[in-house]
């Protein structure tokens, strides 16, 4: 279905829009960048041909649009004697693109409302051109960015406790690595995309697997007929997304956290260690439940294996890679 | 000048018919200013601001506590202990003496002048919930009603703390449950799910519940998956799944063309989830597939 011409098209011009940003000379490439962006999302969130999903379509263009206007007026404002406020409405504009607390909810409804792999695009492609423009402009010397900042750490935290859908608590969390990104981002360019790029393999193996046996809810894991092999790796990957060590999750978090502290911003590192625990807590609280059942099996098991390529996002969140790890 | 326009030039819909037109003027049968199209509560006294915030003020320390107990319970949610086992029914509503019939919306095509149809819904001899009336499909000469003969109950849509809209989130479910004693009659069970723009706001799953007329109570488990869409009443041609984390109202109707009374005792309303039910929606699509036939 993902070959299909048009939702190719869409692909292609969301790879596009991401050249366009990387290599643009101007701001105002920068934002035809993010509008093709945008557009090209568009039918990949109408793939599912539902009304929530046409819901969730419009839902975020209006966002997205609100924040390209946001976008395109700071940038004029650079023009005018007006930098600090161009730099704090283009601020506020990437904050929105990115879903950045405490201008986040829209993100909700929309992942609720999305398929699998629309919601998997939105938590991590989607905020690569936001994030790469915020690299250009924002520091964490700026208070309204370490003010996003902290609210995406908190929010992403505390927000995400109170859920019970598994695409919730995947948003939520998603939230919380969005503050973690912004801050990797305020240090350096290599090392936010260092974090980008483990975020990305953490979170598609996790969402490989609730795809696979098609989990949307708390309540179901318990009830779900796959092997204990299976959910041993699903309790692995989400793990290694919430930043626990020996996973592959833990090696970018470490990496911030001494920059924090070297930097001596020790406020936001406070607040990361923190709200890790909260995060690592609702992951836990997840998986618990598909365990706590003792073994009991209330379906026939499925016996099917886990296709390749699963594996290998798994072994590489789990593992990092190195094969001879645990040799 | 606008009613003008709006009853000669528009096409005909429910909307417009006889109510009074908004200022806005849209050549449009899928667009709706309000809510409930236009159907009113005329008894409803219209309040100014400074007594709407006052009332406010009074509801909020109330809200305040609504809002902390959410957030409690959001914290200490375990999900073990809200886990549907299956076989077990999670019951959302019991009808005995203690329920509070004020949490239902009773309706009949009398409300609004366009219909003889009565209806009630109270407590039955035996202390269960009984939606009982008259149902008449004589029409009222108006030239404007055209079909006529329902009733209807429906619970009213769950709210968060400060009022915000929420959902009934059945997501864990994959049946509905239904004790009821009927008299024969079929009736049809609604599920509204609202969306958030106007296109949606009248959409709903409907299935057509037939109940034994004896003195025997039946138990009726119906699947979410043979629910069918419509809007506004029109099955729609693109059916889908139930949403069944964003079900706004639980409803039933009798309205099966037959004057006559109707009695319909329910004992509880409630949900299962059954593992080894997979099916998402039982209505075929005929989609095409990618690449087939040169497409």
């Amino acid at each position: 279905m993902w070959l299909s011409p048009s939702l190719l098209l869409m692909i292609i011009s969301i790879v596009t829009s991401i050249c366009l940003v990387i290599s643009s000379p101007s701001l105002f490439i920068s934002w035809i960048g993010l509008e093709l962006n945008t557009l090209a999302f568009l039918p990949l969130l109408l793939s599912k041909k539902s009304k929530l999903a046409s819901e969730a379509s419009i839902k975020y263009f209006l966002t997205q649009t609100l924040a390209s206007v946001l976008i395109l007026v700071g940038g004029l404002w650079f023009l005018a004697p007006w930098g600090g406020l161009a730099t704090l409405t283009l601020l506020l504009g990437l904050s929105i693109k990115l879903g950045a607390a405490p201008f986040h909810s829209w993100v909700l409804s929309i992942a609720e409302a999305s398929g699998w792999v629309p919601l998997f695009a939105l938590l991590t492609i989607q905020k690569i051109n936001p994030l790469l423009m915020l690299w250009m402009f924002c520091h964490l010397s700026m208070p309204f960015f370490y003010v996003v900042v902290l609210s995406s750490l908190i929010m992403g935290g505390l927000a995400g406790l109170t859920q019970t859908s598994v695409r919730s608590i995947l948003t939520f969390s998603s939230i919380n690595h969005v503050g973690w990104l912004m801050t990797a981002l305020s240090f350096s360019l290599s090392v936010g995309a260092y974090y980008f790029l483990i975020y990305l393999t953490t979170l598609l193996c996790s969402i490989l697997i609730f795809h696979m046996f098609n989990v949307s809810h708390i309540n179901q894991l318990p009830l779900l007929s796959f092997k204990p092999s299976n959910q041993m790796l699903l309790f692995f990957a989400l793990l290694s997304l919430g930043g626990l060590p020996p996973f592959l999750g833990f090696l970018p978090k470490w990496m911030i956290l001494q920059l924090t502290v070297s930097y001596s911003l020790l406020l936001v590192g406070g607040v990361m260690i923190s709200m890790s625990l909260v995060v690592l807590f609702f992951y836990l609280r997840l998986m618990f439940s598909a365990f706590m059942m003792g073994g009991v099996n209330l379906t026939t098991l499925s016996s099917d294996p886990l296709p390749f390529s699963c594996l290998l996002c798994c072994s590489l969140s789990i593992t990092g890679g190195y094969p001879d790890y645990f040799l | 000048m606008y009613r003008f326009i709006a009853n000669k030039l528009l096409v005909p819909s429910t909307c417009v018919r006889g109510l009074d037109f908004p200022g806005v003027f849209v050549p449009s049968t899928s667009f709706h200013e309000y809510r409930k199209s236009g159907y009113v509560d005329k008894t409803q006294k219209k309040t100014s601001t400074r007594e709407s915030i006052r009332n406010g003020l009074k509801e909020l320390k109330q809200e305040i506590k609504n809002w902390t107990a959410e957030v409690k319970d959001g914290v200490m949610m375990d999900p073990i202990m809200a886990m549907p086992l299956p076989g077990e029914v999670d019951a959302q509503w019991f009808f005995n003496q203690n329920t509070n019939f004020d949490d239902w919306v009773v309706t009949a095509d009398s409300d609004h002048n366009e219909g003889h149809s009565t209806c009630s819904f109270g407590v039955s001899p035996v202390g269960k919930g009984l939606f009982s009336g008259n149902l008449s499909t004589q029409l009222v000469k108006d030239g404007k009603v055209k079909n006529a003969g329902y009733c209807n109950i429906k619970s009213i849509r769950p709210l968060k703390s400060f009022k915000r809209d929420s959902f009934h989130d059945w997501s864990a479910y994959t049946h509905l449950v239904l004790r009821v004693r009927g008299d024969g009659r079929s009736y049809m069970i609604n599920l509204g799910s609202a969306g958030y723009f106007d296109i949606n706001w009248n959409d709903q799953f409907h299935f057509a519940l037939y109940t034994r007329g004896g003195p025997h109570w039946q138990v009726s488990k119906i699947p979410f998956s043979k629910f069918f869409m419509t809007s506004k009443g029109r099955v729609q041609d693109h059916q889908q799944a139930v949403p069944l984390n964003r079900i706004t109202s639980f409803g039933i109707t009798a309205a099966d063309k037959i004057n006559g009374p109707f009695r319909l005792e329910i004992d509880y309303v409630g949900l299962e989830r059954d593992p080894t039910h997979t099916e998402i929606s039982a209505y075929e699509q005929y989609k095409t597939p990618y690449f087939y036939a040169g497409y």
